[in-house]
């Protein structure tokens, strides 16, 4: 994915919970990149969810765990489903 | 035995040895009279040790003495979860991108204010004392709330706690580390007084000492700790990074040249190349809390592990032409150096530390005309496992020196 990507987003979902990364926190250290790298890429020292999240495949516990690491506390994750947005659908 | 031996008095550069050790023995038994260890030089060794936490402790030093703290010292580097977390969440709004990017225009005040000191006329001027200390100094000691008229002798303690890092007896440097904690000290109980009396300030030591987790505040002690260790850890460091990377620049002519055609589009990598290529910190310890294993080789509980950022950011299986300065490397799609380590402990000051090395090198180079290394100086390194930092940076310029953007 290059920085061009026009499809990642600082939050991505499914109809269970949302994950999301704080930009004004997130530092680019890439902790989440690299242990959960189907999940999140870091473009330009911001993390993002990637567009194509298989979520039925994510273990919410080690997502948690990526949570807890994040040494900028910039990911959380909430049991709000991510709701489907004009014109499209959530990153399911 | 490794053939790098990290707690020897070399000045010479450490990468080709360091790569003979990561291409035979990435993790291995070092056994020195006054220390024992395992020394990690491999990039994916290195972050496997910094990210599992819950086995490689901080609590007992990071640095080249063993320590044993109290529970109210253990704060920041020398944490654990849960109580690191804690602390570290208190801080990381101060320390963030968006919070550091709205003080950019004050650092770049700062930076061209020390420039302006220097002769109009061109000439030579010392880096480390007209620049590279004076700049991180000055900016947090504003965030924290310390007096002007302490910041001489607040850079000078927070010199001595960093060389300290690399002592194991620290008994020549005890007198001013024991000095440093009473200055603080009575900060945090001028502080919390003139608080208590309805004198709130909006800066960093009122912040900690106010601060609440789980409905607790920081004991002074806790105060102190970690105010003692933002300096420690973040001061001369910053200074440490602006003037390895303008000596790599000087020394490499090619990367310099293409650094001065495009000097605000690279600015940045080059401060992420000068942290990967030459970072202040050459590496740190960590402790096995239980018995473990790192790439088959056994490292039993209580072990020391010592990770060598520097190596790992050399490893040729991470970076091309890993032991070349190249300034224009694309960052976002390389894997981070461990110039700031990884994991939780990653550098809390590390986004501050950027901003600054980047205002300090387009500054220097926007303003002095054909800066350059002064002839016939040596830059001197100070020896050590902990610290790479040049004693003494001499500049050379042609005048006159430019305006302010």
């Amino acid at each position: 994915m290059s920085s061009a990507d026009p499809s990642a987003a600082p939050q991505g979902g499914n109809g269970r919970f949302v994950v999301a990364v704080d930009h004004g926190q997130c530092s680019g250290t890439a902790h989440c990149q690299q242990s959960m790298p189907d999940v999140f890429v870091v473009i330009d020292r911001k993390s993002f969810i990637r567009p194509s999240v298989d979520w039925s495949m994510i273990d919410r516990d080690e997502l948690e765990a990526v949570v807890d690491a994040c040494p900028w506390f910039a990911i959380s994750v909430t049991d709000t489903p991510l709701q489907p947005t004009p014109g499209g659908t959530p990153d399911a | 035995m490794p053939e790098y031996n990290p707690v020897a008095e070399t000045i010479d550069p450490p990468w080709p040895v360091i790569a003979v050790d990561r291409a035979t023995c990435p993790v291995a038994h070092v056994s020195l009279p006054e220390q024992d260890f395992f020394q990690v030089t491999r990039y994916d060794l290195i972050t496997e040790v910094l990210r599992n936490h819950k086995v490689f402790s901080n609590v007992h030093g990071v640095t080249v003495s063993v320590e044993s703290y109290s529970d109210e010292e253990q704060v920041l580097s020398f944490a654990d979860p849960p109580r690191h977390t804690k602390q570290r969440r208190l801080l990381v709004s101060a320390f963030s991108p968006a919070r550091v990017d709205g003080i950019a225009p004050h650092i770049q005040d700062v930076a061209d204010d020390l420039v302006d000191n220097l002769p109009a006329e061109g000439g030579t001027f010392e880096l480390t004392s007209s620049l590279g200390a004076p700049l991180p100094v000055q900016i947090i000691c504003e965030m924290l709330g310390v007096p002007l008229a302490d910041r001489d002798e607040f850079r000078r303690w927070s010199g001595i706690s960093e060389r300290a890092a690399s002592m194991s007896d620290r008994s020549e440097v005890q007198g001013d580390l024991d000095a440093f904690s009473a200055y603080l000290a009575d900060l945090v109980a001028e502080r919390r007084l003139a608080i208590e009396a309805g004198d709130n300030r909006d800066d960093l030591v009122s912040a900690i000492i106010t601060a609440e987790v789980d409905g607790e505040r920081f004991t002074s002690t806790e105060c102190v700790a970690i105010i003692r260790l933002l300096l420690s850890a973040g001061n001369t460091t910053t200074t440490t990074l602006i003037c390895n990377l303008v000596k790599a620049i000087e020394e490499n002519p090619t990367e310099k040249a293409k650094l001065l055609a495009d000097l605000e589009g690279l600015s940045m990598s080059a401060v992420d190349e000068g942290m990967r290529f030459d970072g202040p910190i050459h590496g740190l310890f960590r402790t096995a809390l239980v018995d473990t294993e790192l790439d088959g080789v056994e490292i039993p509980a209580g072990c020391r592990v010592l990770n060598l950022y520097g190596a790992g950011s050399h490893d040729p299986a991470v970076y091309e032409r890993a032991d070349d300065f190249v300034v224009d490397r694309d960052w976002s799609s390389l894997p981070s150096h461990l110039g700031f380590g990884m994991g939780i402990h990653h550098c809390l000051g590390s986004n501050l530390a950027r901003m600054e090395a980047q205002v300090a090198i387009e500054t220097l180079y926007r303003r002095l005309p054909n800066l350059r290394l002064a002839e016939g100086l040596v830059p001197q390194q100070f020896p050590g496992a902990i610290f790479r930092t040049y004693g003494f940076l001499m500049l050379q310029y042609d005048g006159p020196v430019l305006s302010r953007k």
